[in-house]
């Protein structure tokens, strides 16, 4: 068969139209005036591309990769294809079909599955071998800009009487190496978190609703558990990690609003096992601290009948934890155990003062 | 930009010009016939390919990724017809992997000090700061020589000469000329990189011409940095139109002279509605707007001159094609161009 070809040579920016001979033993290239130009072994012959729409397929050599012949006939292509096998690597061949497509999007979910699940395995060694510089820097900036705005309580007497609790409950931790600093910032809401390099933030709302320092405690003890598990350098490593593969996994996909959506759907909040290790350290940290578990229980009680059982919550920091019930039930085990409070009675009442004193300036939050 | 552009009528015959004729006309008007840039791509194969690509990518954690752009790029280098020839994008995915791979330990180098360093040392990390800016520039640099010497049309490669590192410095150069001057000085730095960049371009063994004579973006500038405040930076992209335009208008080479007059209000319409398409579709949209990207560089740039002319004398270059590309460019997550 004679088909109209054109060829470019790789040398010259000249096109030349051909007529292309296909025989079994090879393709011949004629130029426009009948004379042979070339004779192409089948064997050597490369498909570049595929004829597609109104676009000619498009050949080369194995031997000299630089001509290109360009033919539009579809008889053509289907002879070569039949006679010559061959493809070069990188042709754009598309195996595009819907079951495929389906195929290939089911792996990748099962992939991302296995990431989701696999990769807060990875950050907790890796938490661990975090040097204490980097975990103290990082924490501090947390501190910083969740304190934007408010006070840091400073009340001499309230400071001592929470600096102390503090230690006596570290004091009672299972690994007392391990550094906190508790600090109360202004207003509410309802809560605390711990930063990474054991930076504890209490707000003053918690100590002002807190029904006795026992409760208190029992907030703290369990803080203290989250920086003695490490679950907050933890929760930066997995927000970190999973922001850098999810960003390297859509690849093509450059929006960096789709990324972030991602990795905070991801990493809020600690998982569940997290928070009931942090409860059953700070249960074991009062027991030995020889104060009553109990704060934890009534506090947490207490919020229940406030605010039903978590889950649903108003309030965000007890949405990630176990539902509450759980948590009850778990700690009422523990009931029977009496301690002495957890602070004198002056030492409450200065601590719930501890923000009383608005001498500190603000300009201390500020720079930090 | 400069009205002095002679009346530029719609292109004669799109698809297959120039043939043989003489290149008369004025002095200054140098009217060849012109020869519009066609682009047929289809946004549903794109979004195909896109598509499965991203699925690849996911399974392979981003490994994938430099194959499934190569296929990208190469699908719409095909769909650019001039003068009656498709482009064709030759490179590989295999040759993007490895340059990546031997880019990552200088990009480890230059970051992991940023992590590692206590923050108070604070010359340490400025320091690297403008190294990082530095290596952005050379790895742009890096990377459009790469995509050049991988894009063909007639089987004639392209080429961009000159070196990276110096380019580096001339871009950290007038970068902090710009701080000093808070950006007043812009169009001194635009003309300058520009020229060092469009002048290195080469088509086969024929140097590419950067010579604006007469044009000139201070208008542009100055009412766009005027109004930068106000407009909360939107002006800008009237600057950006502006800058299109001079850098395509003042190039030419082989006697083909670039023309592109897109406006700004052309542009911002591009990009909003590119905006547009990814939010409301979470990302999904993004082939739509690679589609819209190509038509508009479709829509707005053509050649100007005899083209069978300049054919005859273009010869391939002998120029090496480096074995392997953009490997800084990909590491440092950059992605210029429009391929």
């Amino acid at each position: 068969m004679s088909v109209p070809g054109r060829y470019f040579d790789g040398q010259t920016a000249q096109p030349q139209a051909v007529t292309v001979h296909f025989t079994k033993q090879g393709v011949r290239l004629d130029d426009a005036s009948g004379v042979i130009m070339a004779r192409w072994l089948l064997i050597d012959v490369r498909i570049l591309e595929d004829p597609e729409d109104d676009r000619p397929a498009v050949y080369t050599l194995e031997s000299n990769p630089a001509v290109r012949l360009q033919v539009s006939d579809r008889a053509f292509h289907r002879n070569l294809i039949r006679y010559a096998p061959l493809s070069a690597p990188g042709r754009a061949t598309l195996s595009l079909s819907l079951p495929a497509l389906a195929g290939w999007c089911a792996a990748a979910a099962v992939v991302v599955a296995l990431v989701a699940w696999g990769y807060p395995k990875l950050s907790r060694p890796v938490a661990h071998a975090i040097p204490d510089g980097w975990r103290n820097s990082i924490g501090e900036q947390v501190v910083t800009e969740m304190g934007r705005g408010k006070t840091e309580c400073a009340a001499p007497e309230g400071l001592a009487a929470l600096t102390s609790l503090s230690e006596r409950l570290l004091a009672a931790a299972p690994d007392p190496t391990e550094q906190v600093h508790v600090r109360v910032y202004s207003g509410g809401p309802v809560n605390a978190f711990a930063a990474p390099g054991g930076e504890l933030v209490m707000f003053e709302d918690l100590i002002t609703k807190a029904d006795g320092p026992d409760e208190v405690a029992g907030v703290l003890a369990h803080e203290i558990g989250h920086a003695i598990h490490r679950h907050p350098t933890q929760g930066v490593v997995n927000a970190v990690g999973m922001s850098v593969i999810v960003q390297f996994m859509l690849g093509g996909l450059k929006s960096d609003s789709v990324t972030t959506a991602a990795t905070q759907l991801y990493t809020m909040g600690y998982s569940r096992d997290a928070e009931r290790e942090a409860d059953q350290t700070g249960a074991a940290m009062m027991r030995r601290a020889g104060i009553s578990p109990n704060g934890m229980t009534t506090f947490f009680q207490r919020i229940q009948e406030r605010y039903g059982d978590g889950d649903e919550g108003v309030m965000g920091y007890f949405s990630s934890h176990p539902s509450l019930s759980e948590r009850i039930d778990t700690l009422s085990e523990q009931a029977e155990f009496t301690g002495r409070p957890a602070l004198a009675d002056a030492e409450w009442q200065a601590l719930r003062a501890i923000c009383a004193d608005e001498t500190v300036e603000e300009s201390e939050l500020q720079e930090p | 930009m400069t009205g002095h552009d002679d009346d530029r009528q719609t292109p004669p015959e799109p698809g297959h010009a120039g043939r043989g004729q003489s290149l008369m006309g004025g002095a200054n008007a140098a009217s060849g016939p012109i020869h519009s840039l066609s682009y047929d791509g289809r946004a549903g194969r794109i979004f195909a390919i896109w598509l499965l690509n991203l699925a690849l990518n996911v399974v392979t954690i981003g490994i994938y990724s430099f194959w499934g752009k190569t296929r990208i790029r190469r699908y719409l280098a095909r769909s650019f017809t001039l003068s009656g020839d498709r482009f064709e994008y030759t490179g590989t995915g295999k040759e993007l992997f490895f340059g990546f791979l031997k880019a990552l330990p200088l990009i480890i180098a230059v970051y992991a000090p940023l992590v590692i360093w206590p923050p108070d040392l604070y010359p340490v990390t400025n320091f690297i700061f403008i190294l990082i800016v530095y290596l952005f520039s050379v790895a742009i640099y890096a990377a459009l020589r790469y995509r050049l010497t991988r894009t063909q049309w007639r089987g004639i490669r392209g080429y961009l000469g000159g070196s990276a590192f110096r380019y580096g410095f001339i871009v950290m150069g007038y970068g902090l000329l710009n701080i000093l001057t808070l950006g007043l000085l812009i169009p001194v730095s635009d003309r300058a990189t520009l020229t060092y960049k469009m002048g290195n371009v080469w088509f086969g063994n024929v140097q590419g011409r950067f010579d604006p004579g007469s044009r000139s973006l201070w208008s542009s500038h100055l009412i766009t940095w005027f109004l930068a405040l106000p407009t909360l930076g939107i002006s800008r992209i009237w600057y950006a139109a502006a800058v299109f335009r001079y850098q395509m208008n003042s190039f030419s080479i082989a006697g083909i002279r670039l023309r592109a007059e897109p406006t700004g209000g052309q542009l911002s319409w591009l990009l909003f509605g590119n905006f547009l398409i990814v939010v409301f579709t979470l990302g999904l949209g993004t082939p739509f707007t690679i589609q819209r990207n190509m038509n508009y560089v479709a829509r707005h740039v053509a050649f100007d001159g005899d083209i069978a002319a300049a054919a005859a004398r273009i010869q391939q270059s002998n120029e090496e094609l480096g074995s392997s590309g953009e490997g800084l460019e990909g590491a440092l997550g950059v992605d210029s161009g429009i391929f």
